[in-house]
């Protein structure tokens, strides 16, 4: 049975959010790491390098990824009733898993630009 | 309702099902009770155990403070204050806090979700074995002064072969490196429990919090050990056959090895922290008298924080060096953790606000007591977080206070609290509420007034693991204040220990039904608790049964729910589904077996005499853990005829089932992540070494190509030729099965062997440099799962000809291919990473 990744019970929907904050961290690290090791990637005009703005461009990406789960996630909440009270058992687990999700999202999204913070104001190997 | 023990006693007079479940989840008598595997056996000895180690532990801490507590002391030597402060950590973190929290969940989760036992409960009863052998291993060379010296963190150059060249390390690579069999075959019990062994009816929004924050806590396990196994078994390997990992003069590095310990330990002090927010979340809505607040606030809490742990590992590094923009991507994840343990601590305040007041009993006094601390302890940790103030306290007191101060307020505390709450389930009397309000009162003001102080030593510039000091630096005073307070934890700890061990049980108030009026099932039960759990397994609708489905629990004891009875004498549990909860299996449970004590004492016997590098001994142990195994294994899958049973409330099910949703697969699978994760440190090892030296290109392998591509074709031929006799298998055709698994070894074989050869070829030695000692790891790797994977299929080939694998009962066939095509995997990333890898770049 394939379990659809964004269906209205997938635990694995529930974290989608974190996901995407998990290899947006890993390839930050691993980018800076490899790019320090090298010296490549540090073309650009003085403190600015392409590796910094390679990684501000993968940053927005793990942001529109997370942008949409998280209307995804909304729309589920919404769907299951939202702020409304639920009818029953079933709307119930829906709501929980829907609004478990949404939060996730947010919490990705805020944990997302704190990791990219530094890109702004840092040189890249110091 | 049964409310006293006399009451069950006689209830089952004329309730014959509630006598059969008696007589079939009565612990064996006498010698044979440690034959016991049910979990309120077993759960009870791990929590002893924890607090046995917990007080070594506490023994080693006292020790330090005295040496320290006036300046220029000789009480210790250097030599012997080095091997007390390692244990001491060791001890804490791998002996006492982890595994009690497993204990704790081993001994309350299957009550909380009304499942009558843990899925494997084997599993968890050899788990615990291992881990009291392999604690007593590691504790043992304390005895004769030969303990490891090196610190908690055991860091390279000085825990390699040249400057620690006893067997110091060796007792904690193989001591520790056992406990963690342990740990993970308890993370699989616990997330497999908690997905599948719950009450009909129990979705994931009904969870108990403890449950949910069990769930997060076994995958971090899962995802955060590894890299230290990984990093383990280097070490170990370099201390005893000179495989240069970590040694700069050949290429290695020593910071792989503080990657490696810190992507596990980082999680790891989450992993500790996290059950210990579980066991507020549950306790504090008891003594508040309200649900707890924000529910699903606290999940994405607790999975939040699960998450966003793996991206801190390197703030334990920030003064070795490197780059500062991947320093401060681990400052931002380091304070972004703070998000999701704010959230937690605002709910607990919500939830005593919500309601009516507060009940003052000793649990709730630690709870609070625990918030206080914790709270303390992660304001210091936002400031270490930043790279700038640590480059400043870094190795100071000031950090030891910080996670004294985090773990002891979210791990030991609740701990404590845990066991004044759930004591009478296991006794039937409850604790003394003076005795604890003194041991709390002691332990409290004793801890603030030990380790205040220290962020004041540490910020005057006294580093940590130092064993005396000269005494006109302005530590002195400090350090006197700290002993004392450290004495005064120690006086709280005699307190508490005395009343949970012999007071409470000989003077303690009888617990009756539901002491503390708590909402969750595990308090449905006469106390002592049954260890059958309920009297039949309810439907439940709410989070909190006991306060929100009145009527309930009595339907539960006049059995009219499921699986009332054993009247065939059999234990028996139910298997839910993963997120809404509905019925799909009966399963049968092995009754208590000696095969996990034995199979535990051999691994023991195994690892302890590699200590010594008595070779054959070892294959003996071998061999009887082998014998173990096999026997333990042979009577799995029951599948009676036919295969159902009536399991009460008018329903029918399966008792053996085939497939993705049963419990062996969804173990055989979580095995498969943790190895994955293993594995995938290995590749994180070669990558890392690449981007370090930069002195050290990795060697291009010239030749064995040739062999390369045979070993990728015959592994793939394997798997095929598996899957050809499992596809049989599926049509009912005997010979066919035997032909694929027959011919499917000698191909894995000669697959291993071309690797081997693929290697020899390109004369690469392993000890030369680092880059070659990775190469042969991953041929170890490989070969290691090949011969496990051989052992497993010679198995089966045994079960097929008993007639064991048939067309309907083919789950251990489909678990082994899962493992067979996961080796031949290995094998083809090996392959890439030896043989393509070097010759890209």
């Amino acid at each position: 049975m394939a379990m659809n990744v964004i269906d209205r019970d997938s635990l694995i929907g529930m974290v989608a959010g974190p996901l995407v904050w998990a290899v947006h961290f890993l390839v930050c690290y691993v980018v800076v790491a490899v790019a320090c090791a090298f010296g490549f990637g540090m073309a650009g005009a003085g403190e600015w390098s392409a590796v910094r703005s390679v990684l501000m461009v993968v940053s927005g990406v793990a942001l529109a990824a997370i942008a949409v789960l998280t209307l995804l996630a909304w729309r589920r909440w919404f769907q299951a009733g939202g702020f409304r009270t639920p009818k029953d058992s079933v709307q119930v687990r829906h709501q929980f898993m829907a609004l478990g999700g949404l939060l996730l999202c947010l919490l990705s999204a805020v944990a997302v630009i704190y990791v990219t913070a530094p890109l702004f104001f840092l040189p890249t190997c110091g | 309702m049964f409310r006293t023990t006399r009451e069950l006693d006689e209830a089952s007079r004329h309730d014959a099902g509630l006598r059969h479940l008696r007589e079939v989840w009565a612990p064996p008598k006498g010698l044979s009770w440690f034959k016991g595997i049910n979990n309120t056996v077993i759960g009870l000895l791990y929590v002893l155990t924890g607090l046995f180690f917990l007080v070594a532990a506490g023994i080693l801490a006292l020790m330090m403070r005295a040496q320290l507590a006036v300046p220029e002391n000789d009480l210790l030597s250097a030599e012997w204050y080095n091997q007390i402060f390692t244990m001491h950590g060791t001890t804490m973190m791998f002996l006492f806090a982890v595994p009690i929290m497993e204990a704790i969940a081993i001994f309350v989760i299957p009550q909380m979700l009304g499942a009558r036992d843990l899925p494997f409960p084997r599993i968890s009863a050899y788990g615990y074995w291992a881990y009291l052998f392999g604690g007593l291993i590691a504790l043992g060379s304390l005895f004769f002064k030969v303990a490891p010296a090196s610190g908690w963190f055991m860091y390279v150059p000085l825990s390699g072969a040249e400057y620690s060249p006893g067997l110091g390390p060796d007792f904690w690579l193989l001591g520790i490196g056992f406990i963690e069999v342990s740990a993970v075959a308890a993370a699989i019990e616990i997330i497999v429990s908690v997905l599948k062994f719950r009450s009909p009816g129990m979705s994931m929004d009904r969870l108990p919090v403890f449950a949910w924050y069990m769930l997060v806590f076994g995958f971090m396990i899962m995802i955060g050990f590894p890299p230290l196994v990984l990093g383990d078994i280097l070490l170990e390997v370099e201390r005893a056959f000179d495989w240069p990992f970590y040694d700069t003069e050949r290429g290695g590095d020593p910071l792989l090895w503080q990657h490696l310990f810190w992507l596990f330990g980082h999680p790891e002090v989450y992993i500790i922290f996290l059950p210990g927010a579980g066991l507020l979340s549950t306790i504090i809505p008891t003594f508040a008298r309200a649900p707890l607040a924000g529910y699903v606030w606290v999940v994405l809490a607790a999975v939040g924080t699960g998450f966003l742990s793996f991206g801190l590992w390197v703030h334990h590094m920030y003064t070795t060096g490197i780059p500062l923009m991947s320093l401060s991507f681990f400052s931002a994840a380091s304070l972004a953790v703070a998000i999701p343990s704010g959230i937690q601590v605002f709910a607990w305040i919500a939830t005593i606000w919500n309601g009516p007041g507060i009940v003052w009993r000793a649990p709730m006094l630690y709870a609070l007591g625990s918030i206080f601390i914790f709270v303390a302890g992660g304001l210091t940790g936002v400031m270490v977080a930043l790279v700038p103030f640590d480059f400043q306290v870094h190795d100071t007191y000031f950090v030891v206070a910080h996670f004294h101060y985090v773990l002891f307020g979210g791990a030991v505390m609740p701990v404590l609290a845990a066991l004044h709450y759930w004591v009478p389930l296991a006794t039937g009397k409850l604790m003394s509420e003076s005795l604890g309000r003194w041991s709390f009162g002691l332990i409290f003001v004793g801890f603030n007034l030990a380790f205040f102080p220290m962020h004041f030593t540490g910020l005057r510039g006294m580093p940590r693991r130092v064993y005396t000091y000269p005494a006109e630096l302005g530590w002195d005073w400090l350090n006197m204040i700290s002993t004392v307070g450290a004495f005064m934890v120690a006086a709280g700890f005699v307190i508490f220990l005395w009343d949970f061990l012999y007071w409470h049980r000989k003077h303690g108030a009888e617990a009756g039904y539901n002491p503390w009026n708590a909402g969750t099932m595990e308090w449905h039960t006469v106390t002592p608790a049954s260890n059958f759990s309920l009297r039949s397994v309810p439907v439940v609708s709410s989070t909190y049964p006991l306060w929100e489905e009145p009527g309930l629990m009595e339907r539960v004891d006049r059995g009219e729910f499921y699986l009332p009875d054993a009247s065939e004498g059999k234990r028996k549990t139910l298997r839910t589904g993963t997120v809404m909860g509905q019925p799909q299996q009966v399963l049968f449970l092995p009754h208590p077996t000696w095969t996990p004590l034995i199979a535990a004492a051999a691994t023991a016997a195994f690892f302890g005499l590699a200590i010594f590098k008595l070779w054959w001994y070892c294959a003996a142990a071998l061999v009887v853990l082998l014998v173990s195994g096999l026997v333990w294994m042979w009577n799995t899958e029951p599948r009676p005829e036919p295969n159902l049973y009536d399991a009460g409330c008018g329903e029918v099910l399966p008792v053996y089932v085939n497939g993705k949703q049963t419990h062996g697969f969804w173990a055989m699978a979580l095995l498969l992540l943790f190895d994955a994760a293993a594995f995938a440190s290995l590749v994180f090892s070669a990558l890392f070494l690449w981007t370090v030296n930069r002195d050290f290109p990795p060697p291009v392998p010239e030749g064995g190509l040739g062999w390369a591509w045979i070993t990728a074709g015959l592994m793939l031929l394997a798997s095929l030729v598996f899957r050809l006799g499992v596809l049989a298998n599926k049509r009912g055709l005997f010979p066919g099965l035997i032909a694929g698994l027959v011919v499917s070894m000698p191909v894995m074989l000669a697959g291993g062997a071309a690797l081997l050869f693929s290697l020899f070829a390109t004369e690469l030695r392993p000890t030369e440099n680092a880059f070659n000692a990775v190469y042969w790891m991953f041929a170890v790797w490989t070969g290691f799962h090949i011969v496990v994977g051989i052992v497993m299929v010679l198995f089966m080939l045994a079960r097929a000809f008993a007639g064991l694998v048939t067309a309907e009962r083919r789950q251990s066939l489909m678990n082994v291919e899962l493992f067979w095509h996961f080796t031949a995997g290995l094998a083809l990333i090996s392959l890439v990473m030896v043989h393509l890898w070097p010759r890209m770049i």
